[in-house]
């Protein structure tokens, strides 16, 4: 019945990127100046530099300052956006990579922070009425 | 032996023991500290009776609701909510035993058929799974099982559920979130289906299709901010008006003036609602955490199914329409099935809220904005036409006044009551 809909495939996994030196050099510079600029920037504008940041270091392949950076944006403001829906994929690779170490504290830890996120969705989706 | 004895016949009858032990045993099996297993447990013991409690207030208000609309309306007034089937099955009933072990029962047949194939799907959404136990222990009571055939059916028919529903509509989810790295875990997935389905036929295609995402919605339903408060606003002008269709004679007592009294019975079902749930996430706090986290390390490729607000970011307006129209449908649907001779479902706000709000998303990304108006109406339909065929089954064990909500469990219990009963007749 959906044949039609389903004919344009989506993309299945998260795209890992592959970057080259130049590429990845230019986005630790941008970085760089991100973490200054967010030194002297607030409201909108700061959430903006956050989540231009998480992106940066998704595409640079480091997670943990990837969720700090995304999380710092949703600390900021709590709304829908890149910092969401990156951390929805982030928190699920360190999840997955706590269960393949069988490190239940972590899978705890990883599971807990998206039922932090539902949560948050729930709150965020209340406030559009 | 007298022990023994004992034992099987005041302590392990006891529900809210047999719910503890599970939950100590998830508990051990992580190597918890002796401490942690110990207020684990209780905390789990605790919540079984706090569920209790609720289920008794909401219970109480519901008797009152039934006997005046039967006055006021002359027909069956019945209050959708899952809730409360649950309250009622794992108390008045005495189902919480089965119950309990069907919910066990479910985590492994899910955790084994997520090991052993490539549907690697964990519905991590405890409450629904509760649902899901609760459904399929009523069917078995429908069908005439014993106990224990009814735990083993349940568990093998809720582990695929479990499976099954968030496979289903993964194509749809990979559509909204743009990947494949989470599922849907909510136990509505067939009215979902429903709603693309409808989206589908009478939705936009191709160029004409416009996302809802892309209008303006206007910002006027406060009162959804607060569960509670959603519930409420709903529910105590229904008792009111019912109560002054009834009349003082049968929504009255003898010393409070019968609107005041309905007002006050609207508030108690609220109050049941609010201290059932509280004893839901105190029952589940313990229970979910330990065997997910067993379950993770059984399978650490697993994709997790998670409940429904893990989509509302991607549709927010879709969430609004959706859960608009659904409503539309709900009420359309009220009035609709005492024509078939069907009971009188009242629409249920936390239903339409969270079904209503994840289906609006499935039609407008199947269907656009006409999709996902026409889609959430036939929905609405649905997800009333649904409890309303099970209202009979439910009276006939001794439910009071109220049927279930969530789709997959009426549907699970269905097929209990309509295709394993008869079969079990005919042998």
């Amino acid at each position: 019945m959906f044949k039609k809909f389903f004919k344009n495939k989506v993309t299945t996994e998260p795209v890992e990127q592959k970057l080259t030196t130049e590429e990845r050099l230019a986005l630790q510079q941008e970085n760089e100046q991100l973490n200054q600029d967010i030194e002297v920037t607030e409201g909108d504008g700061l959430i903006k530099k956050y989540d231009q940041l998480g992106e940066n270091y998704t595409q640079l392949g480091e997670t943990d300052s990837a969720i700090t950076a995304f999380e710092a944006s949703l600390k900021v403001q709590e709304r829908f956006g890149a910092a969401y829906n990156g951390l929805l994929n982030l928190y699920e690779i360190k999840r997955k990579e706590a269960a393949e170490q069988k490190n239940n504290d972590e899978i705890q830890k990883w599971v807990t922070k998206t039922d932090e996120l539902l949560n948050l969705s729930k709150r965020v989706m209340r406030s559009n009425f | 032996m007298g022990v023994i004895d004992f034992i099987i016949n005041n302590i392990l009858t006891q529900a809210a023991i047999t719910i503890a032990l599970i939950a100590m045993l998830g508990l051990v099996l992580q190597r918890k500290s002796a401490g942690s297993v110990l207020t684990g447990t209780f905390k789990t013991l605790l919540g079984f009776q706090v569920l209790s409690a609720g289920s008794a207030i909401i219970v109480s208000s519901l008797t009152y609701f039934g006997k005046i609309f039967q006055h006021a309306f002359h027909l069956n007034g019945v209050v959708p909510s899952i809730e409360a089937i649950n309250g009622q099955a794992m108390n008045t009933l005495g189902l919480g035993n089965e119950i309990a072990f069907t919910f066990l029962g479910i985590f492994i047949v899910n955790i084994l058929i997520a090991r052993f194939s490539p549907w690697k799907y964990i519905f991590l959404t405890g409450q629904a799974l509760l649902w899901m136990a609760t459904m399929t222990v009523v069917g078995g009571k429908l069908a005439g099982l014993s106990s224990f055939v009814t735990v083993l059916l349940g568990s093998i028919i809720g582990g695929i559920f479990a499976v099954a529903m968030p496979a289903v509509a993964q194509p749809f989810v990979r559509k909204i979130t743009g990947n494949d790295a989470i599922a849907l875990g909510h136990f509505c997935t067939i009215g979902y289906m429903v709603e693309a389905g409808a989206a589908y036929v009478f939705g936009e295609h191709g160029e004409n299709k416009h996302s809802v995402e892309d209008i303006k919605l206007p910002k006027s339903m406060e009162f959804l901010q607060d569960t509670y408060l959603s519930v409420a606003v709903i529910m105590v002008p229904l008792y009111m008006i019912t109560a002054a269709f009834a009349g003082p004679k049968w929504a009255g007592t003898e010393t409070t003036n019968y609107i005041m009294n309905a007002f006050m019975q609207g508030i108690q079902f609220v109050v049941g609602v609010y201290v059932l749930l509280a004893g839901v996430r105190l029952l589940l706090g313990e229970i979910v955490p330990a065997f997910r986290g067993i379950a993770m390390k059984l399978v650490p490729n697993a994709k997790p199914a998670l409940d429904c607000p893990v989509l509302f970011p991607y549709a927010p307006n879709s969430v609004i329409l959706g859960f608009i129209t659904t409503t539309i449908g709900t009420v359309l649907g009220m009035f609709l099935m005492p024509v078939f001779g069907l009971a009188v479902i009242l629409p249920g706000m936390l239903t339409n809220f969270f079904a209503g709000g994840t289906a609006g998303i499935f039609g407008n990304v199947v269907g656009g904005r006409r999709g996902a108006i026409i889609g959430g109406v036939i929905h609405g339909l649905f997800i009333t036409l649904l409890p309303a065929l099970l209202v009979t089954a439910l009276t006939g064990l001794g439910f009071v006044n109220a049927s279930a909500t969530d789709s997959d469990t009426i549907v699970a219990a269905l097929m209990y009551a309509w295709i394993l009963a008869p079969i079990l007749k005919a042998v």
